[in-house]
């Protein structure tokens, strides 16, 4: 596969994983939110969830444009 | 949301025993590390001699794409089997919310005051020693039973129902 179509591919799994990580972590945040328990170990686990999503997130991106401008 | 009465007061969440928890962080963690003993295979045997770095950006990018969404599988996953799938245990009441996949929500509820019977299975080698199991919980009529899997000390919960069983307000309007 030569790298142009590699960088295409690249491009909307970007898209598509960034769009179905958006939209499930809005989805789980309601439910956290609405149906939760004991409130206080809510916080932490939306800290840890937005932590590692984040980290996860920043690392896919900086790849992401890395391949873009190679 | 679940709405208490005026005097009702939440004496016990009980959730799935951690070890079932642990299955499934094992199970994701296998899941995202599969396609790293997939690249060291391709790496080492299928595309010898061959230069392969400029693939490396490639391969790292859409590794990280599969961390992230295994990653947000597993937190869907520990959301809908763990975290909210609760039973509540009240001095009136016990209630049973099951969280089923992301869109669907079952609570179910029964007053402790008409529990009969409670049955405790504790089946296999793991949960003997890791003291889990399942409670069957019966009340009077031909009402369905509560059926509560994997729970942690399920004999500690069964004598928690009876304990609380005894006392409900209820019980004590009728005696007075």
């Amino acid at each position: 596969m030569d790298t142009s179509t590699l960088k295409l591919v690249s491009l909307l799994t970007f898209v598509l994983s960034t769009l179905f990580a958006f939209i499930l972590s809005i989805v789980l945040n309601y439910h956290w939110t609405n149906y939760s328990i004991n409130t206080t170990s809510l916080k932490k686990i939306q800290f840890v969830y937005i932590l590692i999503t984040s980290i996860l997130f920043f690392l896919t991106t900086a790849l992401f444009l890395n391949i873009l401008a190679s | 949301m679940i709405q208490l009465y005026g005097n009702e007061t939440i004496i016990k969440t009980i959730r799935r025993h951690w070890f079932v928890v642990a299955i499934d962080i094992l199970m994701f963690l296998a899941l995202a590390l599969v396609p790293l003993f997939v690249i060291m295979l391709f790496s080492n045997n299928i595309i010898k001699g061959e230069d392969t770095s400029h693939y490396n950006a490639f391969i790292a990018f859409f590794y990280l794409v599969w961390l992230e969404l295994s990653w947000t599988m597993f937190s869907v996953a520990w959301t809908t089997n763990y975290y909210l799938d609760v039973v509540l245990l009240t001095n009136r009441r016990l209630l049973k919310i099951e969280q089923k996949g992301l869109f669907a929500r079952d609570i179910a509820e029964m007053r402790l005051e008409r529990i009969q019977d409670i049955r405790v299975d504790i089946m296999g080698i793991i949960p003997s020693l890791l003291d889990f199991g399942t409670l069957k919980v019966q009340t009077a009529g031909e009402e369905e039973q509560f059926v509560i899997v994997d729970v942690p000390n399920p004999n500690g919960i069964k004598n928690s129902i009876f304990e609380h069983h005894d006392v409900t307000p209820s019980t004590t309007k009728q005696s007075i």
